[in-house]
């Protein structure tokens, strides 16, 4: 379903990574001159109505980058093309990169230059454009925060024209519109080209420190105390009873010199990422719960009990899910979602229940994963804030899982918690203002990037982000 | 915009106070959806509907309309109506119909009259409504039309020729749509159910057909469809076997079949 091979415009069937809710767009591969008034003419009028969105990898769990009836705009990657290039300041350790670019590319072109990417989620085959409209947060969250506290400034084609954001800007409302931009769901406009700060690397290996601990206490204590730059526990979600939650946390930095031969150092460096095998599509489930009880039960004792120092690549450290392309063929014609929620610190009961119902009625997949965040930034979208974080992979197929996420919305509510929207696939929208509560203030400044409701998505329908134009009769009421 | 389960949170019900119809919106009021539109010909008993939905679903909303199957010219205008209040119509549900009366199945034909009102309830009227929501789904590029076709269709019975024809037709009209609609992100979904007992078969009497079923049976078994996208999904399960077995039988044996 990915159209990213696609060059001119064309009709598409579009669902996200989850394989769920598909929709039909007009897919228009973008060049570099091309902007949204240029876009909306290239359409006819009634696919036009239906808005515009910009796509990256196809990589959010469900409906954030479709756009049902309307116009899908992907970027043109090509080499040498402005919204596939990487610019490396080594010096500087700083990077000017187009939006269509993927964070694979840019962590290829900077490793060997002593730099790394300053976040990355659980994939590097996103697009740094998407990157941006998700406001991805990674392991590094507790100590970095998401990557938007590293971008300098970026150019979005927002509706009413070209504009360069920065959050260091001497206008309140760029900055505003620089961070509405931010976790913004790309319905701001479509980011065109940014610039990030790079983080320095001696080598492209990391150090890792594991430990593996029989309960959910455990795991929060060793995240909470975890100084170290990254860290992230997986989670058995159908262990029960006194193993509730047990699981495996992961930390580590990046190694240094010293911690590794020069030899060792200089291989990986130039080994580049390894290839990946591809799930096949046999378009069955394969994720059901005695496998991935078995499999939880293998992948946890598997895990040493305690190991320090272990040298391990980017690769399986970052993005172990990365050496399967299209694991999410896994899960069959159903697809799967991932149901992703932060609560305070002080609510981490919330995730001892979400995990008492997952593991009760047996829903979740092996991918569970849970974290600490830190600060938030000024995003009043970003999603990340101080506390903890589950992600969850249920298969969708799997009875009584839309009952059961009910009630784990509400608990997250009431905690004062919130979803993550690029994962996010089925919230009642009632719930929206209260996970959000500035959710008005976004929506203010976005109208104001975009008065005539030309940015849509499917998530944006299904959540009612975005809220219609006022018509005033003594007004002009015709759109 | 349907969820990952493929349920809606808004529908358009043509043929509202159909019993399965509202079986099936009850479940669906369960989950995501939040606001339907019921059309059917008798506004006080659609209003009657409309009423215990919201009774039964407070954070439901419910409207309704008179929809006329005959009077084709105002089907535009209706389906028009349901997309000012609704936006986007995920889910669009094709449930008139109507039954007229069976008889013995000897002898000429009963009243005209009835053969063409039951014609242009249960096909014409019907399928002029399903076109026009078909090209508004399709339009807006996502949404599940679900039909509800008959067992009968497969082999119109001579007690009830107008009735079985009309749904064979239907029947026809939704796999040829299924087929046209493929890959434009709607799913058609062709509903067969068996002899439901409802308010539309009460007054037939006589010795209830084998497996027959509820109306919120039928409803259990379309959302099951519905979650797992299929395309024809028969109530009971069990009458898939007669179904075909009907179709295929001997004219000589089947005429001697009671019902």
């Amino acid at each position: 379903m990915n159209a990213i091979e696609e060059k001119n415009n064309s009709v598409k069937v579009l669902t996200g990574w989850g394989c769920t809710s598909p929709s039909r767009s007009t897919v228009v591969t973008l060049n570099a001159t091309d902007d949204v008034s240029g876009i909306m003419k290239s359409v006819p009028a009634r696919v036009a109505r239906r808005g515009l969105l910009a796509r990256g990898l196809g990589r959010s769990y469900n409906d954030a980058a479709q756009n049902a009836g309307g116009v899908v705009a992907i970027l043109n990657r090509g080499d040498g093309e402005s919204d596939g290039r990487i610019e490396i300041d080594a010096d500087r350790g700083s990077a000017v990169v187009g939006a269509g670019a993927s964070l694979a590319q840019l962590m290829e072109a900077a490793l060997p230059l002593g730099w790394f990417v300053p976040v990355t989620p659980g994939t590097r085959h996103v697009t740094i454009g998407g990157a941006i409209a998700a406001d991805v947060h990674g392991k590094n969250h507790h100590g970095d925060g998401s990557i938007g506290n590293f971008v300098t400034s970026l150019v979005l084609d927002a509706p009413i024209g070209r504009l360069t954001l920065s959050p260091d800007a001497a206008s309140p409302d760029v900055v505003r519109r620089f961070w509405a931009t931010l976790g913004g769901m790309g319905l701001t406009g479509i980011v065109r080209s940014v610039a990030l700060k790079l983080v320095r690397v001696e080598t492209s290996l990391m150090t890792v420190d594991t430990r593996r601990v029989d309960s959910l206490d455990a795991v929060l204590r060793l995240l909470g105390d975890d100084e170290s730059r990254y860290s992230v526990a997986w989670v058995d979600a159908l262990a029960t009873g006194r193993h509730l939650g047990r699981g495996v946390v992961t930390s580590g930095d990046h190694a240094t010199q010293r911690d590794v031969s020069d030899r060792a150092a200089k291989e990986s460096s130039a080994a580049g990422f390894p290839r990946s095998i591809t799930v096949p599509n046999i378009g069955l489930n394969v994720v059901r719960p005695t496998l991935t009880k078995a499999f939880n039960e293998l992948w946890f004792r598997k895990a040493p009990r305690q190991r320090d120092a272990e040298l391990q690549t980017i690769s399986t450290f970052f993005h172990p899910l990365d050496g399967a392309d299209r694991w999410n063929r896994l899960y069959g014609p159903a697809g799967f979602l991932q149901w992703q929620c932060a609560v305070p610190l002080h609510a981490d009961g919330v995730v001892r229940y979400a995990l008492e119902r997952l593991s009760r009625k047996r829903l979740a997949s092996p991918v569970v994963v849970l974290k600490r965040f830190g600060s938030a930034n000024p995003g009043p979208l970003s999603f990340p804030f101080p506390g903890w974080t589950l992600a969850v992979d249920i298969p969708a197929g799997a009875d009584g899982a839309s009952g059961v996420l009910d009630e784990l919305d509400t608990a997250v509510v009431e905690a004062g918690g919130r979803v993550y929207l690029a994962k996010d696939a089925r919230l009642r929208s009632e719930h929206l203002a209260a996970m959000y509560p500035r959710l008005e203030e976004w929506r203010e400044t976005r109208d104001s990037l975009d008065p005539d409701r030309l940015m849509q998505s499917d998530l944006a329908r299904r959540l009612g982000l975005i809220t219609p134009r006022t018509t005033c009769t003594h007004i002009n009421t015709s759109t | 915009m349907n969820d990952p389960f493929n349920f809606p949170q808004t529908a358009l019900v043509i043929g509202g106070t159909s019993e399965i119809a509202l079986a099936i919106v009850d479940r669906l009021a369960q989950e995501r959806l939040h606001h339907v539109v019921l059309a059917a010909r008798d506004l006080i008993r659609v209003e009657a509907a409309a009423t215990q939905l919201r009774q039964d679903h407070p954070r439901l909303v419910v409207d309704h309309m008179v929809f006329e199957a005959a009077d084709v010219e105002s089907h535009p205008r209706l389906i028009q109506a349901a997309v000012n209040v609704l936006g986007d119509i995920d889910l669009v549900l094709i449930a008139a119909g109507m039954l007229g009366t069976p008889d013995a199945g000897n002898g000429p034909l009963g009243d005209w009259r009835e053969t063409v009102d039951v014609t242009t309830a249960t096909y014409s009227g019907a399928v002029s409504a399903l076109h026009l929501a078909a090209n508004r789904l399709h339009e807006q590029g996502h949404g599940s039309l679900i039909v509800i076709s008959s067992v009968a269709a497969l082999r119109p019975r001579r007690t009830n020729p107008a009735y079985g024809a009309a749904k064979a037709a239907l029947d026809g009209f939704t796999l040829a749509l299924n087929d046209r609609f493929h890959g434009s992100g709607v799913q058609v979904l062709l509903v067969r159910p068996g002899f439901v007992r409802t308010r539309m078969t009460e007054g037939l009497g006589g010795k209830l057909p084998p497996m027959s079923t509820t109306a919120s049976r039928v409803g259990d078994d379309v959302i099951d469809a519905l979650q797992h996208r299929r395309r024809v999904v028969w109530s009971p399960r069990g009458v898939v076997g007669p179904g075909y077995l009907g179709r295929l039988l001997p004219s000589a044996v089947l005429r001697r079949l009671p019902w």
